[in-house]
């Protein structure tokens, strides 16, 4: 008898944006968001699926999914473009409850668009709605199996990631295919900074041509967080005024009786208050400035946009102000 | 300053990210000493990559799976004036029913953005009887929502893409004030709101011209308003200094109005002292700020100058 599997696909169709067409009958909310995560990764920089379409593998504790991510163009002649005339793209993919080898082969994987073309000109509110399948499409297995067998470090850890060259695609299907524990694999990534945002823990991608895989470290830059550290840096450097009420008793009464010393200027502020200042003496703008300590003319201007802001949050006053110190047209 | 956040959504295929591709390459190289940048380099290489594509293989981008944080720097002769997080959102997710969870998380968006824009494709505006698109009332029960729960207003620029292929724009204008977003546009509802047709070039999907207009206006108006936020509060907090400064004086004063006050005060007073000072160097620094930020303003202000821009607020047009 004919392994049988259930199907897998993520995709948009003429009207309606990307979600899934098909699942598995037993896979819950928890399973589409886990199965998504990976198939989202499969479609970042998804102009370069038409030269490289992506083969991944994932699996859990329950649940064990081959899938190709590609171009419509390569499952089907028909209904691959949506109404913008945007050329699709698609993961399709196959579910077992365990470990199985399905060749890397686009043949195999397109029977399923047949869900896509089910699906195409839905747009009714069922058009959302995804068909449940259970484990009944048979494939066969009487293919020829590559030889190409090698052993390979299974990376399992969710804080790097393991990339080898794309030559080594079939010999990293095979390993993986038959590898018990959960594990995930992707070939042809566009780039190392894909494999990095992604959330494949093995990779094979077009840009790294070494014999050895190679490990990235998948630490997150957060480039808001830096910004944002390096301005509590600041704010750290700059001397906080002396809270009153943490001065003790006891320097309280020698203060009173031996005076205290005068406050040192900070010399940070100093300089940055001078040079402020220096910027504010010769302005670069066609001689106009609006600093604080202007002529009458600059000030009025302040009044002027500070009220405008005053204004534009009072709501329900009988003659608002245009913001901006602007001025009504109509 | 902080960074401000700007959410931009609209229905899928209504050209958001063509408008986010045009909108950098138009910006990366600058417009009279504004540019923006993106803060992580590698986002600068995607960008231009696709807007390559566009620009010389005519490849339009493909349709997004996922919403995306974009982090720029807006600045005037490379020096920063502004960073914004653009929170790129999936075309899709604004009707979509299978995540539940996607409206709190775009409602959420809303609220730590400073200025939401809205991409309405000028297609939809071409015909006498316009065509509401789904997502357009799904934005007004979200800002619905947003109003009710927050009690504020948040700048809205709905930015018209594709309005070459809207002929008659101040129809179209009409269009979206009348039929789509009236409620934006109601007097007394306390709105600031800006309607910006942009267009990436001319011609069909085949043949076209690249030539963007307009496509650095939306973020602009979006940054000029997040400035005039700061100078506000920056005000603010220099007149709550000056009085406190004033307030210490008098105890100061007060402590000291006798020679025997004065000896027997003299710590208290030197405390006073140390304080005025700290509150007066406090002052003299969000005094160079505020300039600092009031001279990013008016270069700004150059840019949304003029007749021609249609911006509202509480439901009145006004110009700069």
């Amino acid at each position: 008898m004919l392994p049988q599997f259930a199907p897998l696909v993520f995709s948009r169709t003429i009207d309606v944006d990307f979600r899934f067409l098909a699942i598995p009958e037993d896979f819950s909310y928890a399973d589409m968001e886990w199965a998504q995560k990976y198939i989202l990764s499969t479609l970042l920089s998804s102009y370069e699926l038409e030269q490289n379409p992506r083969w991944s593998l994932f699996s859990n504790s329950k649940y064990h999914i081959r899938g190709l991510s590609c171009r419509a163009s390569h499952l089907s002649e028909r209904n691959t473009k949506d109404k913008f005339g945007r050329g699709l793209y698609l993961f399709v993919g196959y579910v077992a409850k365990n470990t199985m080898y399905i060749p890397m082969q686009p043949h195999v994987f397109q029977p399923l668009y047949q869900f896509v073309h089910d699906k195409w000109k839905d747009d009714t509110k069922d058009a959302r709605k995804f068909i449940k399948k259970g484990y009944e499409i048979p494939i066969d297995n009487n293919f020829q199996k590559s030889n190409e067998q090698f052993k390979f470090e299974a990376n399992i850890e969710n804080n790097r990631v393991l990339v080898h060259s794309t030559r080594k695609n079939q010999a990293l299907w095979n390993f993986f295919s038959q590898f018990p524990h959960p594990s995930s694999l992707c070939l042809n990534i566009l780039s190392q900074k894909d494999a990095k945002e992604g959330i494949f823990f093995n990779v094979s991608t077009v840009d790294y041509r070494g014999e050895n895989p190679l490990e990235i470290s998948r630490v997150p830059v957060n480039y808001q967080e830096k910004s944002e550290k390096t301005q509590t840096k600041k704010a750290q450097t700059e001397k906080p005024m002396k809270p009153q009420s943490e001065v003790p008793i006891i320097k309280k009464v020698i203060n009173r009786f031996f005076g205290s010393k005068p406050p040192k200027k900070v010399p940070q502020a100093e300089n940055r208050k001078n040079q402020s200042e220096n910027e504010h003496k010769s302005p670069r703008w066609g001689g106009k400035d609006a600093g604080l300590e202007q002529p009458k003319k600059e000030t009025k201007k302040e009044t002027q946009v500070e009220a405008g802001i005053k204004k534009e949050q009072v709501i329900d006053k009988d003659e608002p102000t245009p913001p901006f110190g602007g001025r009504y047209i109509d | 300053m902080s960074d401000i956040g700007i959410t931009m959504l609209g229905s899928s295929g209504s050209g958001k990210t063509c408008y986010m591709l045009a909108m950098y390459a138009v910006m990366s190289t600058g417009i009279r000493g504004f540019t923006f940048t993106t803060q992580d380099p590698d986002d600068d290489l995607d960008l231009a990559d696709d807007w390559e594509r566009l620009e010389v293989n005519g490849t339009w981008p493909d349709p997004t799976t996922q919403s995306k944080d974009w982090l720029f720097d807006c600045s005037y002769g490379f020096k920063k004036i502004k960073g914004f997080k653009w929170h790129d959102y999936r075309g899709g997710a604004l009707t979509d029913r299978s995540k539940p969870d996607d409206r709190k998380v775009l409602l959420q968006k809303f609220k730590n953005s400073s200025c939401i824009i809205l991409c309405i494709s000028g297609e939809v505006l071409v015909d006498g009887r316009p065509r509401v698109p789904k997502e357009v009332r799904q934005f007004n029960t979200l800002m619905t929502q947003f109003r009710k729960e927050t009690g504020k207003t948040v700048p809205v620029v709905i930015v018209v893409t594709k309005s070459d292929l809207c002929k008659d724009i101040k129809k179209g204008v009409e269009v979206i004030k009348e039929n789509m977003l009236s409620t934006l546009f109601t007097q007394g509802s306390g709105w600031l709101t800006m309607i910006c047709p942009v267009s990436l070039g001319t011609g069909s999907q085949d043949n076209f011209e690249v030539y963007p207009e307009n496509v650095h206006l939306p973020v602009t108006f979006a940054i000029f308003h997040a400035l005039q936020k700061d100078i506000n509060d920056t005000l603010s907090a220099i007149k709550a200094n000056k009085r406190q400064v004033m307030n210490k004086q008098f105890e100061v004063n007060q402590l000291g109005n006798s020679l025997f006050k004065a000896w027997w005060n003299k710590g208290d007073i030197a405390d006073e002292q140390y304080a005025i000072e700290s509150l007066q160097q406090s002052t003299g620094l969000k005094e160079a700020d505020c300039r600092t930020l009031q001279r990013n303003l008016e270069l700004l202000k150059n840019e949304l100058l003029g007749d021609n821009l249609y911006m509202y607020h509480d439901g009145r047009r006004f110009a700069l």
